[in-house]
């Protein structure tokens, strides 16, 4: 922990970055987010294992960016998202640092993005243990079944959008939902609007989510949002053979296509 | 059985499919009347949204076709298309709505009698299932009820 | 009215519920299977909680559902008709086991949807909504009524205000009316009040009032265009 913090100090003392993205202790004992802009600070971040959060989502907002140079926490989802944002040229190498995290926490040497694909690629890019099992818990349902367990769950949901406010993909500045020309999404959180919203956000996640599951833990009600968005990852990497963010080349999925592209239902 | 008659609503490209259906009409095939046909540029353009809406108001089935790959008149949306309904698909399926009611198909402008077949046979296997009571139970789920269900 | 003091003893609670319930739905915080506390309509008493402390979303839906229709029109060519929502079928529900801090929230609610028109929806329901609060034995570190004027034993927006005693019985403070019909329906059920005391837990104030509300202490009244007159001549001045 100390490297880390020493780390950061040096960057903000040499003016490298103007400011460090990573996770501090809150007033209830939560890690949070922390944007630390002076180097005597530094000494607030702390990394443990209440440190969930996808940090890669504040790499796109206005505020941070202005703030300069960014330096970021990262550890093996973070970095992903950071890898998928700069290949859809949302956040540019030259303006970031990567501090990355093992998961041993010690701090790793992030010289540059090529140094962060090899690591990455060596990772397990798959779906977290936890998530695999409740996946397979679903899907050895018959359809029907699984119809009436997203629609229990789905008639939670009181449209809040935090899985789209912590989803680091989901930065589009003017998001489907919040057009009314035409209403795609209806406003109302009535279950099958929800429904139609749920599809849309995994749909459009599709071939970019990462598999971090922020969307599913951030849910005020406890709707598990992020399987959605992970069936279909793993869906990716079975059709296509890829995982999202692991190369700053990357293509997107569904942009581009390869002519033999296997199907067994199209007649 | 019953009276049913199903409703299909068929998203077809116009360079291809909707080509092939006027076809299938110029050589006088007879093929069942239940499907509306909308017409697009391209199967790149369907939107996996309209599928949905689809169903919100009243479809039993659906059918998607288009151009074979190679022979887009757009060169590639056919291609991006199926990528798109091949995840389409895996959602649908994880959620669990009846992916046995859409057919996807390519149809040329010079099958006629192809088309005629994915209609017949698309229509003949709705009749089979049913109406989509379960999706229109969802959606013309009463306020009052799910109020009542909390 | 003046506010009476009943005891209802431990097994009439579970009478009382099914007494409310015969003749009106009841809403009531039950633990849902991920451990959240949740309110639904009509659970059995035996799935109810006592022991929660905030429930995952507020009990706003009551009075404010999250889905309503307001009205329903069809259109026919160049006509469009519209039908109205017979507000006289609101039913009468029982809020059941609702907090202090929830239960003093009502009467906001009421001063912004009844402020210059009436909001037909709200007060219907609200008019029809009958109370049973619960006070607080349990508080957590996240609890706020004390940073907000209230108490975990605030009376304000209850019927009838039940409390637990040492020894498993209730103390019900029969506040308003409406909750002087519903003993006067069940009289057997309240008793004369006994010395046992209550178990109110105590919640740490957070917060110093103003920061919650904003409100500093203006002085004597001031009318709204002398006060946004006064703010622009001192921003003027700071200058």
């Amino acid at each position: 922990m100390n490297n880390l913090i020493n780390r950061a100090k040096e960057l903000l003392e040499n003016k490298t970055v103007q400011v460090v993205i990573g996770y501090e202790a809150g007033p209830t004992g939560v890690a949070r987010p922390a944007f630390i802009t002076d180097p005597a600070r530094a000494e607030n971040l702390i990394f443990d294992e209440r440190c969930v959060q996808n940090l890669a989502v504040y790499l796109t907002k206005t505020e941070v960016k202005k703030m300069g140079k960014m330096a970021i926490m990262a550890t093996l989802p973070v970095m992903r998202s950071i890898m998928m944002l700069i290949s859809e040229q949302q956040v540019f190498a030259e303006n970031i640092v990567v501090l990355g995290i093992s998961p041993e926490r010690s701090l790793l040497d992030i010289a540059d993005i090529q140094v962060m694909q090899r690591y990455i690629e060596k990772s397990d890019l798959g779906n977290p243990v936890k998530d695999k099992e409740l996946l397979a818990g679903l899907n050895k349902l018959n359809p029907k079944e699984r119809f009436e367990y997203w629609q229990k769950e789905l008639s939670k949901c009181i449209k809040c959008y935090a899985c789209r406010q912590a989803c680091p993909m989901c930065y589009c500045t003017r998001c489907t939902v919040e057009v009314n020309q035409p209403q795609w999404i209806p406003v109302q959180s009535n279950t099958h609007g929800n429904m139609e919203w749920h599809i849309l956000r995994a749909m459009h996640l599709a071939g970019r989510c990462i598999s971090c599951g922020e969307c599913g833990r951030v849910c005020p009600v406890g709707i598990p949002c992020h399987l959605l968005t992970m069936q279909l990852a793993d869906q990716v990497h079975n059709y296509f053979n890829v995982y999202a963010g692991t190369s700053d080349k990357m293509s997107s999925v569904l942009s581009t296509f390869e002519p033999n592209d296997k199907e067994s239902f199209i007649i | 059985m019953s009276d049913f008659e199903p409703k299909v609503v068929a998203f077809v490209c116009n360079w291809c499919t909707y080509a092939g259906a006027d076809l299938t009409g110029t050589s006088r095939i007879k093929y069942a009347s239940n499907v509306k046909i909308i017409r697009f540029p391209c199967t790149g353009r369907i939107d996996f949204m309209l599928l949905l809406k689809a169903f919100a108001n009243g479809a039993d089935g659906i059918i998607v076709s288009g151009c074979h790959p190679n022979d887009c008149h757009y060169t590639s949306g056919n291609f991006h298309a199926k990528r798109r309904w091949i995840m389409f698909k895996e959602l649908m399926d994880f959620m669990g709505i009846d992916m046995n009611r859409i057919t996807f198909s390519w149809v040329s402008a010079a099958e006629g009698a192809k088309w005629a077949d994915v209609v017949n046979t698309t229509v003949a296997r709705i009749r089979d299932l049913g109406p989509y009571v379960s999706y229109k139970e969802l959606v013309n789920k009463s306020v009052e009820e799910e109020v009542k269900n909390e | 009215m003046e506010t009476t003091r009943k005891l209802i003893r431990k097994q009439s609670i579970e009478k009382l519920y099914n007494h409310l319930s015969a003749t009106r739905m009841i809403y009531a915080p039950v633990i849902a299977n991920d451990k959240q506390v949740e309110y639904k309509y009509n659970p059995g008493f035996n799935d109810v909680t006592f022991e929660h402390i905030r429930s995952t979303l507020s009990v706003k839906n009551v009075v404010f559902p999250k889905v309503e229709n307001l009205f329903f029109y069809s259109n026919m060519k160049t006509e469009s008709t519209i039908t109205e929502v017979d507000l006289n079928k609101i039913p009468e529900i029982v809020l059941w086991g609702a907090h202090p801090c929830d239960n003093a929230a009502f009467d906001t609610l009421r001063s912004i949807f009844c402020w210059d028109i009436n909001d037909e929806f709200f007060s219907r329901r609200l008019e029809k909504l009958l109370v049973i609060g619960l006070s607080c034995h349990l508080s957590d570190e996240y609890c706020f009524c004390t940073s907000v004027g209230l108490a975990p034993d605030s009376s304000k927006g209850s019927d009838i205000l039940l409390a637990r005693l040492q020894n498993g019985d209730y103390k019900a403070d029969i506040l308003t009316k409406k909750g002087n019909d519903v003993v006067q329906s069940a009289p057997e059920l309240f008793e004369l009040m006994s010395d046992e005391k209550e178990i109110i837990t105590s919640v740490k104030q957070k917060f110093r009032h103003e920061q919650v509300t904003g409100i500093r202490d203006l002085g004597p009244y001031v009318s709204y265009k002398e006060l946004v007159n006064k703010s622009v001549e001192e921003e003027v001045k700071n200058e």
